[in-house]
């Protein structure tokens, strides 16, 4: 399937695996890429810009296909080694690069200088006119169902993705809720050119994740999803669990007075000991509303396959036969 | 365009009109009947002596097919089935309680039964109570909502691959790529609440079609998700950021005074139930023309979509 997505960054699926701290490594990357869709080495969960040019070279080994890397800016005050990640992404020859956060425009001409295409991640119509105006080639709108940060305007994408369609120019990836073929279409229909899905590639054979993690979006159902740290303006759609529900209660409990510090052993430095080591209760880790569509572990290739057969006989069986 | 929804209905297109109270009456019900989709009579207003003689009133204004919405939490008197069945009703869509309730009498007595149902859990019970389909609805509409919402996005894929029956989107529904995109997904059809809201034929005072028009994607609020009281999703005024930031309890109290705000256009006598599809709607328009529009612009998309998607 051609699209503005596939055709700008030189992938043969409109698909796109968003950076996912913890699974975005080399493997996940490499399988989403060898499959025909667009891989994402995760920046941030690399300790250094070493360890991530290491990580994608690691990727370079296992495909030749496009990969990208994705920068998310963080408003912290000890700010991540940004210059030094740019620079492995040039010197790596990385071809495509996803910032989420804030405003990437601090980065944007090094990488544009580069040949680098940038993607960004938005959760409001008015972030990705900002984006187009700086110079991004395409942006990836969020919606309300997205695992990870949903913003804080709560617009799912049956709203979202048309308002944005009518407002930019550039292509974008409709993200949150996306898990087959159905999907898919829905997303086409309703102006994205193509889909990004995170929740929905963990449970993939090579996602390099705990077995556990996989087991947990099995059994989780469409509700099973919580939204933390929104007191702080930093909310989170994460999967339920006992932490997650003591979290919760603390912020009923302390309302206004609530400060990271007293979230903090439900947050804080929990991601490997969840994703790598399977400690499903040690803390909260981001999940779509989508964990109610996974029913099984399919290896990326299957997964990607059976979304685009699917979504082909959608459009040119069910959907043509209506509009006869 | 013929299907499932059609078919059942006995409606030219597979378009619903959701069931506002005091709003779904004649006037507008009769504009969508008459346009070829299924207007809708309420009764959650509770106001049952005037919604029958809305009913006779649609006798007069209309020779389609029209339904009522019985809408559980506030219609309790089980006389109500019998109130239908006498009307002569053929299409009843349940809401807001069990849909054991009703189903087993409505269907003995040969109407069509669908029920609103926001969970996969609720369109289960809904299955086993024996419903001929069923109203599925996203977190985006408008009104009383389970607080637990679960966007249209995976709420509809999920449930139709867990059921057989046919299926009505509800929640985000304006156009015709929504109705392309609800239909990928699984629906046979779509229900419009907000959007009939802002028709030309509907009752309500021009100051609440105006802030319609006027919203943008994020001015309604989702009120009471983590309790007190019944979940909302509303029009942002001053009166409903206040109880966003206060909850109070039980808001049904702030529903005295729901005529003055949708007859009289006091928008801060109390609350108006507005869908985040506000955002998506830019002009008062005719039913007809919303229908013919919407149908139109879905037949467009999918040409549009089999040209330019190929996947082979």
């Amino acid at each position: 399937m051609k699209t503005r997505i596939t055709e700008l960054f030189g992938i043969k699926h409109p698909i796109i695996q968003g950076g996912m701290h913890y699974v975005g490594f080399a493997e996940m990357a490499a399988a989403v890429s060898n499959a025909g869709g667009l891989g994402i080495i995760t920046g941030l969960t690399q300790k250094t810009a070493a360890d991530l040019a290491n990580e994608i070279a690691r990727c370079k080994d296992m495909t030749d296909k496009p990969f990208g890397v994705n920068l998310t800016f963080l408003p912290v005050v000890d700010q991540p080694d940004y210059p030094g990640m740019v620079k492995a992404i040039i010197e790596g020859g990385v071809k495509v690069v996803e910032t989420a956060g804030n405003n990437p425009q601090s980065v944007l001409p090094f990488l544009k200088d580069a040949g680098i295409k940038v993607i960004h991640k938005c959760t409001a119509v008015r972030h990705a006119l900002k984006a187009q105006a700086i110079g991004c080639d395409a942006v990836s709108v969020d919606g309300f169902e997205c695992g990870g940060h949903p913003g804080e305007d709560d617009i799912p994408n049956f709203i979202l993705l048309p308002r944005a369609a009518d407002e930019l120019d550039i292509p974008f990836v409709a993200s949150g809720g996306m898990a087959d073929g159905r999907s898919l279409v829905a997303a086409l229909a309703l102006g994205a050119d193509g889909i990004n899905m995170g929740t929905r590639f963990i449970a993939t054979k090579e996602a390099p994740v705990h077995e556990n993690v996989k087991q947990a979006l099995l059994a989780a159902s469409e509700l099973d999803t919580r939204l933390i740290m929104r007191p702080f303006r930093n909310t989170e759609r994460v999967l339920t669990n006992a932490a997650v529900e003591q979290l919760l209660e603390k912020e009923r409990t302390l309302g206004k007075d609530i400060t990271f510090e007293d979230i903090a052993p439900e947050v804080a430095g929990v991601y490997p000991r969840i994703l790598a080591e399977g400690e499903m209760d040690a803390g909260a880790w981001s999940c779509g509303m989508v964990a109610g569509l996974i029913h099984d572990i399919p290896t990326c290739q299957e997964l990607i396959d059976r979304i685009m057969a699917q979504a082909n006989d959608i459009i040119h069986g069910r959907l043509l036969k209506l509009a006869d | 365009m013929q299907n499932r929804i059609t078919q059942m209905l006995g409606v030219q297109y597979p378009i619903v009109q959701a069931p506002m109270g005091w709003i779904a009456r004649a006037p507008l019900a009769s504009a969508v009947s008459n346009a070829g989709g299924m207007g809708i009579i309420e009764t959650s207003s509770g106001a049952l002596e005037e919604v029958r003689a809305e009913i006779t009133k649609m006798r007069t204004l209309t020779d389609k097919p029209f339904g009522v919405n019985i809408a559980q939490a506030f219609v309790r008197d089980p006389g109500i089935v019998d109130f239908v069945v006498d009307q002569g009703i053929k299409f009843v869509t349940t809401s807001a309680g069990d849909p054991n309730r009703y189903c087993g009498p409505l269907k003995e007595a040969g109407l069509t039964v669908f029920h609103v149902v926001p969970t996969l859990d609720g369109a289960l019970k809904a299955i086993a109570a024996g419903v001929d389909g069923l109203v599925v609805e996203g977190g985006e509409g408008g009104g009383f909502k389970n607080p637990r919402d679960v966007a249209l996005m995976v709420l509809l894929p999920l449930i139709r691959s867990k059921v057989d029956v046919p299926i009505i989107a509800a929640g985000g529904m304006v156009c015709g790529r929504t109705m392309a995109a609800a239909f990928a997904l699984g629906a046979e059809g779509i229900q419009m609440g907000t959007r009939m809201v802002s028709a030309a034929e509907s009752p309500v005072h021009h100051n609440w079609k105006d802030a319609i028009i006027a919203a943008k994607e994020t001015d309604t609020l989702f009120l009471n998700r983590h309790g007190p009281g019944p979940a909302l999703r509303v029009l942002r005024t001053e009166k409903t950021t206040a109880l966003d930031l206060n909850p109070q309890g039980d808001v049904r109290p702030e529903f005295a005074n729901i005529r003055d705000l949708y007859f009289g256009g006091d928008l801060e006598a109390s609350i108006a139930l507005t869908g985040q599809v506000a955002g998506r709607i830019d002009s008062v328009k005719p039913v007809k023309q919303i229908l013919e529009e919407t149908i139109a612009e879905f037949e467009d998309e999918i040409a549009r979509l089999c040209a330019s998607y190929n996947a082979r």
